[in-house]
């Protein structure tokens, strides 16, 4: 198992004497190369959690073990976790800070000891893989449009060669089109082998690409499952208050009305068929 | 209540040393017209002149050519914008970067103070914006305490406060979770329904326009379509073209159409769906 996770636990320290357990016993497991979204209100603690995963915050009890070793140990290299474990916040795009965009990509190899010339091209070949061309390498940052900062701070983080790519709302803000890139780009990434681990606040992200869901609910995981399986269970769903994507939504309204629609899915092909199956059948009736 | 007519807006955009800077034109001979009590919405990809639209709509940008008005004040900088922001207010992506006081109260009392508005008048007028949108129990509470959803129902609060005609929403729900972006459009709706007051809703999120009035897609600084979110989403085509994408239930009901089922396109909401989705069951539904 790449990532092992046992009983973990988070408090916030107290301010005001209200200390906000953020994290409650949470043990759960990652293999390589999978794909991993978690969802959950804001409040959840799944930004609380993920921030855990590359030694950012520190649990007040229970294990991480990364590749089989305890990052709490104490000789731990906490430092080749962090390129190892590249974590991408909410709105990255704040935190470019470089006079040009490929200084800004090269900064996490330059601190991970490289030379600039090695550094350079890591960088490069990262802004490349993000769709950022060469003709944009010498501009300012600041001068890009939402998207294209995006990517930059993206590549900045895959420019380490992170083996675990932990993404925060990587899709906040973003037209439909930039997602959608933005997608096939963490999905081509899986495909060689980096494992995903995305927060996500929409549900048809996860439906579409994710392997596997956790959801999280006052700093527990209160599902895990594949889409389709965490989607179809309405009862637990509707006792969180988390909505599911539209098109399960209408899978459940269609089967509630008596539409005798024999399976669910979050799917648009699947439900297409599922749903033509069922009228075929009752104009028969 | 605001008519735009033929306007330009271009920046400077800055080069390297030593290079001149070019002339970029992120609204290209823009007009439109919005009603007075209307719920408007305006998408477009990243960077198709959305924002540098809304910000014409209260005076925060001018017009390079062209003319803005409101009701019937031209946005041109001279005298009236303090009138002018008055009567449209807007409310933006970030809920911390436009949260001020120290409570709640204090928050909304902002506008008011720099308006001069009496201090008696005042306490009834953050009362009933409060009330507006729903935040009355959390007056006195710290906004930075507050969920995301309840900081920008704050932001909301205190531009309703002020009474404008007009509240533009520039990608206000962008950063909320799902819970918290229904209520802030709940919110909207329910101040254009009961308060007539007209609504600019920005954003990306294609199922917060299906109830609009109307809805205007920009692309590389034009208003390239207007129409009801019936038209709008009647073409699949058109909406790929500029980047944006239809709400799943509307892709289904398509995908469906073309197998065969009479369904009356294009199909908004699940609700809708369902419903049409019975009346065929019924034998009905013959086209």
């Amino acid at each position: 198992m790449l990532i092992d996770i046992q009983h973990l636990n988070y408090t916030y320290p107290s301010s005001g004497g209200v200390s906000v357990h953020a994290l409650n016993d949470i043990t759960v497991s990652f293999e390589a190369g999978s794909f991993t979204a978690i969802a959950g209100y804001s409040g959840s603690g799944k930004s609380t959690f993920v921030r855990h995963l590359n030694g950012l915050l520190r649990a007040d009890s229970g294990d991480i073990r990364f590749q089989g070793e305890s990052i709490y140990g104490k000789k731990y290299p906490i430092s080749r976790l962090r390129q190892k474990v590249g974590l991408v916040f909410q709105y990255p795009e704040h935190q470019l800070f470089c006079r040009t965009v490929l200084e800004d990509a090269a900064f996490g190899p330059l601190n991970m000891g490289h030379d600039r010339e090695t550094a350079e091209q890591m960088a490069r070949r990262a802004l490349e893989r993000v769709g950022i061309g060469e003709e944009l390498f010498s501009s300012s940052p600041y001068e890009l449009s939402g998207g294209q900062m995006r990517r930059v701070a993206i590549a900045g983080v895959l420019a380490m060669g992170p083996e675990v790519l932990v993404l925060d709302e990587p899709s906040a803000g973003l037209d439909p089109y930039a997602k959608r890139q933005l997608f096939s780009l963490l999905k081509e990434m899986q495909g060689e082998g980096v494992t995903i681990i995305l927060v996500s606040h929409s549900m048809e992200e996860i439906a579409e690409y994710a392997d596997r869901v956790l959801v999280f609910y006052g700093g527990r995981i209160c599902m895990d499952g594949s889409p389709e399986e965490v989607f179809s269970n309405k009862e637990e769903l509707d006792r969180i208050g988390l909505e599911m994507p539209q098109i399960m939504e209408c899978m459940w309204r269609i089967r509630e009305a008596g539409i005798p629609v024999e399976g669910l899915s979050c799917s648009e092909a699947a439900a297409e068929e599922l749903i033509l199956k069922a009228m075929k059948g009752g104009s028969d009736a | 209540m605001i008519r735009a007519s033929n306007v330009v807006y271009s920046y400077l955009k800055y080069g390297r040393t030593g290079e001149e800077p070019v002339s970029v034109r992120a609204l290209d001979h823009v007009d439109l017209e919005i009603e007075r009590g209307s719920f408007i919405s305006i998408i477009g990809h990243n960077g198709s002149g959305k924002s540098t639209l809304a910000k014409h709509f209260n005076g925060l940008l001018f017009p390079k050519e062209g003319t803005v008005w409101i009701d019937d004040l031209p946005t041109d900088g001279k005298g009236n914008l303090a009138q002018i922001r008055q009567k449209v207010c807007m409310v933006f992506q970030n809920p911390d970067n436009q949260i001020i006081g120290a409570t709640v109260e204090e928050d909304i009392a902002f506008g008011l103070e720099n308006m001069q508005v009496p201090t008696e008048q005042m306490q009834e007028r953050i009362d009933r914006s409060l009330e507006a949108v729903g935040l009355t129990e959390k007056r006195n509470e710290n906004p930075g305490c507050l969920s995301g959803g309840q900081k920008q129902k704050t932001a909301i609060a205190g531009a309703v406060a002020v009474s404008p005609q007009c509240l533009v929403l520039d990608e206000a729900t962008a950063m909320l979770d799902p819970r918290a972006r229904r209520e802030v459009i709940r919110v909207a709706r329910k101040l254009n329904e009961e308060e007539g007051i007209t609504v600019i809703l920005i954003t990306h999120f294609m199922d917060e326009i299906i109830h609009s009035h109307r809805i205007f897609v920009m692309d590389h600084g034009v208003v390239v379509q207007s129409g009801t979110p019936k038209e709008i989403f009647a073409d699949p085509g058109l909406l790929e073209q500029y980047h944006l994408e239809l709400p799943p239930v509307t892709k289904l009901a398509f995908g469906l159409r073309q197998k065969g089922l009479p369904l009356e396109l294009p199909v908004l909401e699940p609700e809708e769906l369902l419903k049409q989705l019975l009346r065929i069951r019924k034998g009905g539904g013959a086209c």
